[in-house]
């Protein structure tokens, strides 16, 4: 049960929207710069969307969850500090030792890897004003909580050769309790996030089972 | 033993209800007050809860809309405000309304330790007093019962040293019903916090009448079921006795069946809003309903 009315949440969403702006408008470009250059690699193209994404989650963590979230639920703290753990991970992974290619394929994983990208970078801020949720609050991909988990989702579904599943679980992971929330606000998100945090990992891992241990990523 | 014999017998045993004319307050009519069994201080039935509805964090806005409500709690003569550390920023605004607050005179502060580690509930009960403006918290209570034996030792050694004037311990589960009654029959509390209401009304077998045989005072939480009481009856006819006790409105019946007990010291109904404030504090004034009209309510929400 949630300590808040969807009211005063829907207020804080308002709130921290309105404080961070023009920050939407830099998410936004990111976003389409990583689309690009998933179809049109380049070279360093692979650090710089793992730098993009791990800046997202620590954003998101640092900012919406401890600063603004923190403010009425204390649980806020704990999935903050997740946020900024997996934005570590992936800063390590594939900013710093590069061990990540991202790339737009035609098998079944990146096929379901780009429908997340497109659901997070478009139809999730784009739904805002078809929801409750309105303009005032639409979650846009690399400072909301919900699009940045799926676009994460997405762009690890598009690693080459093995998947790494240790950057899938804490977005897996965040799809269910933010799933949970979302369920007594009776927000669509209730159900869109759980159900690809679940089908990501089940395919992430039937994709690896397919491939040899030592398959190389690039 | 009747059903009337046994309220009246716990009624003697437990505390009176009493009528206290308040000139200062606004509000028509004497505020229906229960007394504290360890001491004799009076306190009005009706009292105000905190969960959800306080955790506005730092929206002025929603802060100012609080601040008016706790305004009408006052000004109605209501005095018990209940809140937790749980409760999110509910501390944080309660204090912010308070300090806003030229009619808060009567406030009886109720807040609880919620923390698995002892020294934890040390610093959260000294950031509850700095949170809530207070001189000094009137009432700490154990939270659903969270490392109790741990904070049940700082809260002696606090009220000894009087740092909080009453001490007591809190739960909304049924399944805890067990471990508190070994809590209030065994040790040294004032106050004890649990679920009655017109639909949940366990307590009515072992809690209220052990409270009233112990001498505790009992704060009734979710009175209304969370608001789950007005889903399922605030379309139908109110009670036939509803006019004879002065109530208006479902608000005011769930209330008055509540404070009826004659185990129950306070109701702590929780809202947002002025208007629904109004009504529940509504509840502090006029007749209670006598144990043959407890009865026939139980009977007809029954037939609902
Ligand atoms: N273990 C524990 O220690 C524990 C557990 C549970 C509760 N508690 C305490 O007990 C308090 C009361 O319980 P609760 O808050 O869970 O539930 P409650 O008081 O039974 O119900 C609160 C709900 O009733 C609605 N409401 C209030 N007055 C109304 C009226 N006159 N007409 C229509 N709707 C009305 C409120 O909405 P509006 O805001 O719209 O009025 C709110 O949604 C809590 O706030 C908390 O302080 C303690």
């Amino acid at each position: 049960m949630l300590p808040f009315t969807k009211d005063v949440f829907f207020r804080l969403l308002a709130r921290y929207n309105a404080d961070i702006w023009p920050a939407h408008i830099a998410a936004v470009v990111l976003g389409i710069v990583v689309v690009f250059l998933i179809f049109k690699p380049r070279r360093g193209s692979d650090k710089f969307i793992a730098a993009v994404l791990a800046g997202a989650w620590i954003w998101t963590g640092a900012v919406y969850h401890m600063m603004y979230l923190t403010t009425i639920n204390w649980a806020a703290w704990a999935s903050g500090a997740l946020f900024v753990c997996q934005g570590g991970l992936i800063a390590w992974t594939g900013a710093g030792r590069g061990r990540i290619a991202f790339r737009a394929g035609s098998d079944r994983p990146n096929w379901f890897g780009v429908s997340l990208v497109a659901l997070a970078l478009l139809a999730y801020p784009l739904a805002g004003p078809l929801t409750e949720l309105g303009w005032s609050r639409a979650p846009v991909a690399g400072i909301a909580s919900g699009p940045t988990t799926l676009l994460t989702l997405g762009l690890i579904l598009l690693a080459e050769g093995r998947i790494p599943v240790r950057l899938l679980l804490i977005p897996a992971l965040w799809t269910i309790v933010a799933g949970a929330s979302a369920w007594p606000l009776h927000l669509p998100h209730a159900l869109i996030l759980p159900a690809a945090g679940i089908v990501s990992f089940s395919l992430a891992l039937i994709g690896n089972r397919r491939l040899p241990s030592n398959a190389k990523r690039e | 033993m009747s059903r009337r014999a046994a309220l009246g017998s716990m009624g003697a045993a437990a505390a009176a209800v009493l009528l206290d004319p308040r000139p200062a307050l606004a509000a028509p009519g004497p505020v229906l007050e229960k007394a504290i069994p360890a001491t004799g201080e009076l306190l009005p039935a009706i009292g105000m809860g905190s969960w959800i509805t306080f955790n506005v964090g730092d929206d002025t806005d929603l802060r100012e809309a609080r601040v008016e409500v706790l305004r009408t709690f006052f000004a109605q003569g209501g005095a018990v405000i209940d809140s937790s550390p749980m409760y999110g920023s509910s501390e944080e605004v309660i204090g912010y309304c308070l300090a806003r607050l030229e009619n808060a005179q009567t406030l009886f502060s109720a807040t609880k330790v919620w923390t698995p580690l002892q020294w934890h509930g040390v610093l959260q009960m000294e950031s509850s007093q700095t949170l809530w403006g207070t001189e000094r918290l009137d009432l700490l209570q154990i939270h659903n019962l969270l490392n109790w034996e741990g904070h049940l030792e700082t809260l002696l050694d606090w009220k000894a040293q009087g740092r909080v004037r009453y001490i007591g311990v809190t739960t909304s589960h049924g399944r805890r019903h067990g471990d508190l009654e070994k809590i209030m029959a065994a040790q040294p509390i004032d106050f004890v916090q649990f679920t009655y209401n017109v639909l949940d009304r366990e307590a009515e077998q072992r809690l209220l009448p052990l409270a009233a045989e112990r001498g505790l005072a009992v704060i009734i939480n979710r009175p209304f079921q969370r608001g789950a009481l007005f889903d399922r009856f605030a379309d139908r006819p109110l009670p036939a006795w509803a006019g004879e006790c002065g109530c208006a409105n479902w608000a005011q019946i769930f209330l008055k069946f509540i404070v009826s007990h004659p185990a129950v010291t306070c109701a702590i109904p929780a809202t947002s809003r002025v208007d629904h404030m109004l009504e529940n504090m509504g509840a502090a004034r006029g007749r209670l309903p006598d144990a043959d009209m407890r009865a026939g309510l139980i009977r007809y929400i029954e037939t609902l």
